[in-house]
């Protein structure tokens, strides 16, 4: 982690430095190629004397400038931690203990950042109450003004954008609308967490309809990395199902595949019927991440179990795994019959995958499974059939060790 | 021409040359600390925390080759169990040690032998047994026969079962967040291949319960020197060369890959030292063969903490190796020097290592011996060498002091204004023969090439309890 303060200035004392010091060694370099024509030995004895003196000069005004920075930063965090400590104090008391809140005054600084991290620690009611005073001093709106303005240095966007989302508030979708295309790619990431956490605060429905429309456009138009889409959209918390369904019935491309991964892993089982559409996809990512949501669910539809047998024949290594996995949500009789096959698989990832599969397909699918480890007539299908029951702690490393040698 | 104007011409070129590598170096440090200063701002607490909370990392496995390391290991293993990460398994690779590195990790951590289907993505020396802990499920051990470092991470790699896998030196201990930071990269961007962690030293930290709890200047100057070139290392060059998308090397003491991506080249080459510098080097050909868009990233911030040698014998060991791995891995990839197939890792990273890494231990060397012979033949300007020697020392200094300036901005740094000063002289001491000394080991390792190809494992450590400092 580092100190988010001074690295301006080192940055200016260092590129000072080091235009005086190239200045230097390029007249070094000149008066060095005079010289190899005989010529200027007393002038070359002269600049090499000057670089020598400056560098000698340079180099002490960096290693004082490292030190007084050690010093004033070490000073100042030490200040900053007591205030913070104070403040927090002081938060806890209003919000929890009912104390009167401080007189009207700009809450900014270590006040703003420890009413911030309160809020976060806190549940409803207390939730609320501390939501009221970032209202009341105008908080959000400082944090929404400083996180718009391009006239703020980039450092402070950033900051004021992560407080933002640490705060949570149902306000400042216009200036989310807008900072999501900024040019600066992490102002984007952060305002697509920031006002993804603001629309899992908003109560009134109407308002939660009309801004999660307006978030999933601009999600879907954005060019933010799968993987920030996915932290984003795990963010919206009880909007999630709103969203997330909106974004299955329009997204295309990563964007609807994080979005399926998303609804699997937050178990919207009320979507369970908008995921088999996405099976037959071309994009092979969308269909990983469809078969995924699915078990993520917990749910096999029809129309995605009518799917399975071609999943699971797909060229596609990773198809094949996730169909898998699957097929272990089928009643066991239907499992079974499709997963023992797999146990035989060319990939270890499928015959892994479809020896967990076995092993939580109920008894019957683990009997399979221990009888696969001792008899398949495939080595491979055998080894990953002990492994898994070695690795579920099902049997012992030396109860493996025999059958191994056994078999 | 004379013999005379040839030694005069040398002389003129060595001065040109020390112009042009000390621009570069300084365009280096300058690039780097932009590059650092950019990260440290974007970086938060709260994204890092929040990435672990919210479940969008991806597993990890931790590849860790062991050879000898029957002081340390146990240690190394306990710090890295203890790793602030929701899932990740450990594979140590004991690769056919002579020491009790295989007992101690059994007796410690309770391992059993057990049989395990490995995929084999990369052939690998003969493996013995797997084992696994009875106590921390997610610990395995592949005891084998010797091959070298890099097929011992090959090994642990055909175990390992996670998206993402780590390698990481057996005496070496991870700071609390650097996995989760490192790995964030790969969730958030699906096209980055390999990233590389910082490496500080760990001589001299204090530990608490196998974390490192604050930082001391180590004992010896031979450690303190290596602070510094350390710090050079990563908080300048190598983040300026991944901001131009130029890295070349993942140090092989913390570097994590996407698994997929190591399966694609065939794993670590066995034939060369530099495994870890290699690697990077196949991982730039191969995507830029393939057209695919890759990153190769090096962040300062996942730190990881590695002893490193506390004597001159085994540093001069240590860059003996180095210097041979660098000359043979860029010989093995010559075909990328000024190829502009391979952007600017042919026309400027490779052009870079050729000239100024291989090629400095020449001029280097060239330049004493320019002083040596015209001192003995009376033709020396007593003057001229001093400030020209006085000019190349206050230049190196300054870049460490640069790379110390950064280094404050890290919230892990050295605290006491007497740690500050003793580096500070340690950067003059530098100079005073210990650069000479390996010099001189990276010039004996040009002629020992052929000889010593691919050989490795043969530093010899104090042990992580050993050589840590105090432990609380």
């Amino acid at each position: 982690m580092w100190r988010r303060f001074g690295e301006a200035a080192y940055a200016a004392v260092m590129v000072v430095v080091f235009t005086i010091q190239a200045g230097a060694l390029v007249l070094v370099a000149a008066v060095v190629l005079v010289a190899s024509r005989g010529q200027a030995s007393n002038t070359l004895r002269f600049v090499l004397a000057s670089a020598v003196s400056l560098t000698a000069l340079v180099v002490m005004l960096l290693t004082a400038y490292t030190l007084g920075y050690q010093w004033l930063s070490s000073r100042r965090e030490h200040r900053r931690t007591a205030e913070m400590n104070r403040w927090t104090e002081r938060w806890a008391d209003v919000v929890v203990g009912g104390s009167p809140p401080p007189k009207p005054q700009k809450v900014r600084g270590a006040a703003l950042e420890a009413l911030v991290a309160v809020k976060e620690q806190l549940r409803e009611p207390e939730r609320s109450r501390a939501q009221d005073l970032l209202q009341h001093f105008g908080v959000t709106a400082h944090l929404l003004g400083v996180a718009g303005s391009r006239r703020h240095s980039t450092r402070r966007r950033y900051d004021a954008l992560d407080l933002l989302f640490r705060a949570g508030s149902p306000v400042g979708f216009a200036t989310y609308a807008d900072l999501s295309h900024d040019p600066e790619r992490l102002i984007r990431e952060l305002t697509a967490r920031a006002w993804a956490r603001s629309l899992a605060s908003v109560r009134d429905p109407v308002v939660l309809d009309s801004q999660a429309r307006r978030f999933t456009r601009e999600m879907s138009d954005s060019d933010l990395p799968q993987g920030a889409i996915h932290e984003a959209l795990l963010e919206t918390a009880e909007a999630a199902p709103l969203v997330l369904a909106l974004l299955l019935e329009d997204a295309t491309g990563d964007v609807l595949a994080a979005a399926l991964d998303v609804a699997g892993r937050l178990q919207c089982v009320k979507m369970v019927d908008l995921v088999p559409a996405h099976l037959e996809s071309d994009d092979v990512d969308v269909v990983c991440s469809g078969w995924r949501a699915l078990t993520g669910m917990g749910a096999s539809p029809q129309a995605a179990v009518v799917l399975l047998p071609g999943a699971l024949e797909s060229e596609e290594e990773e198809i094949r795994s996730q169909a898998v996995r699957f097929a272990a949500l089928l009643p066991p009789s239907e499992a079974l019959e499709l997963l023992t096959p797999r146990l035989g698989d060319k990939s270890w990832w499928v015959r892994r995958s479809a020896a967990w599969a076995l092993l939580n397909s109920g008894a019957k699918g683990r009997r399979l499974l221990d009888d696969a480890s001792g008899h398949h007539p495939d080595p491979f299908a055998r080894r990953i059939a002990l492994q898994v029951l070695l690795e579920s702690g099902e049997i012992s490393a030396g109860e493996a060790m025999n059958r191994a040698v056994v078999s | 021409m004379g013999w005379r104007s040839a030694l005069d011409y040398f002389e003129y070129f060595i001065l040109v040359y020390f112009a042009l590598i000390a621009l570069f170096s300084a365009a280096l440090g300058l690039l780097g600390l932009r590059s650092i200063l950019l990260y440290a701002r974007e970086s938060s607490s709260t994204s890092v925390y929040g990435f672990l909370a919210r479940a969008s990392y991806k597993p990890v496995s931790i590849l860790v080759p062991a050879h000898n390391e029957e002081k340390g290991i146990e240690a190394s293993v306990r710090s890295l169990l203890d790793l602030a990460y929701p899932q990740f398994e450990v594979i140590v690779t004991a690769d056919g040690p002579t020491d009790r590195t295989v007992e101690v990790l059994i007796e410690a951590f309770h391992l059993v032998e057990v049989p395990r289907e490995a995929r084999v993505v990369v052939e690998t020396a003969e493996v013995k047994r797997i084992l696994r802990s009875t106590r921390h499920p997610n610990l395995w051990l592949v005891d084998k026969e010797n091959g070298g470092k890099a097929d011992a991470i090959n090994a642990a790699f055909n175990l390992a079962r996670h998206p993402v896998v780590c390698s990481i030196d057996a005496d070496s201990i991870l700071d609390g967040a650097a996995l989760a930071r490192a790995t964030r990269l790969f969730a958030e961007d699906e096209t980055v291949v390999a990233v590389g962690g910082t490496i500080r030293a760990l001589n001299g930290a204090v530990l608490e319960a196998g974390k490192v709890r604050s930082i001391r200047a180590p004992k010896t100057w031979v450690e303190r020197i290596q602070v510094l070139e350390y710090a050079r290392a990563f908080f300048t060059a190598r983040a300026a060369w991944s901001r131009v998308g130029a890295l070349t090397i993942i140090s092989g003491a913390f570097g994590i890959f996407r698994r997929s991506a190591i399966e694609e080249v065939g794993g670590w080459w066995t034939g060369t030292v530099a495994d870890d510098m290699e690697v990077v080097f196949r991982l730039h050909r191969f995507m830029r063969d393939e057209r695919r868009p890759y990153r190769i990233v090096a962040t300062p911030d996942p730190i990881c903490w590695t002893e490193v040698p506390s004597s001159l014998r085994a540093l001069r060991r240590q860059r003996n190796g180095w210097h041979r791995g660098l000359l043979e891995v860029l010989w093995r990839h010559r075909c990328m020097l000024f190829n502009p197939r391979y952007g600017r890792v042919g026309m400027v990273a490779v052009p870079y290592l050729w000239f100024f890494e291989a090629g400095a231990a020449f001029v280097e060397g060239g330049g004493y011996l320019y002083v040596a012979v015209a001192a003995i033949f009376g033709f020396l300007n007593v003057e001229f060498a001093l400030m020209f020697f006085a000019l190349a020392v206050l230049y190196g200094i300054l870049l460490s002091q640069l790379a110390m300036g950064i280094e404050t901005m890290l919230l892990s740094r050295y605290e006491r204004a007497s740690d500050r000063l003793v580096l500070f002289v340690a950067a003059f001491a530098e100079f005073a023969g210990i650069r000479q000394v390996l010099l001189w080991e990276r010039c004996v390792a040009i002629f020992q090439l052929r000889k010593r190809q691919g050989k490795f494992w043969t530093e010899t450590r104090t042990g992580i309890e050993a050589g840590r400092g105090p432990e609380i």
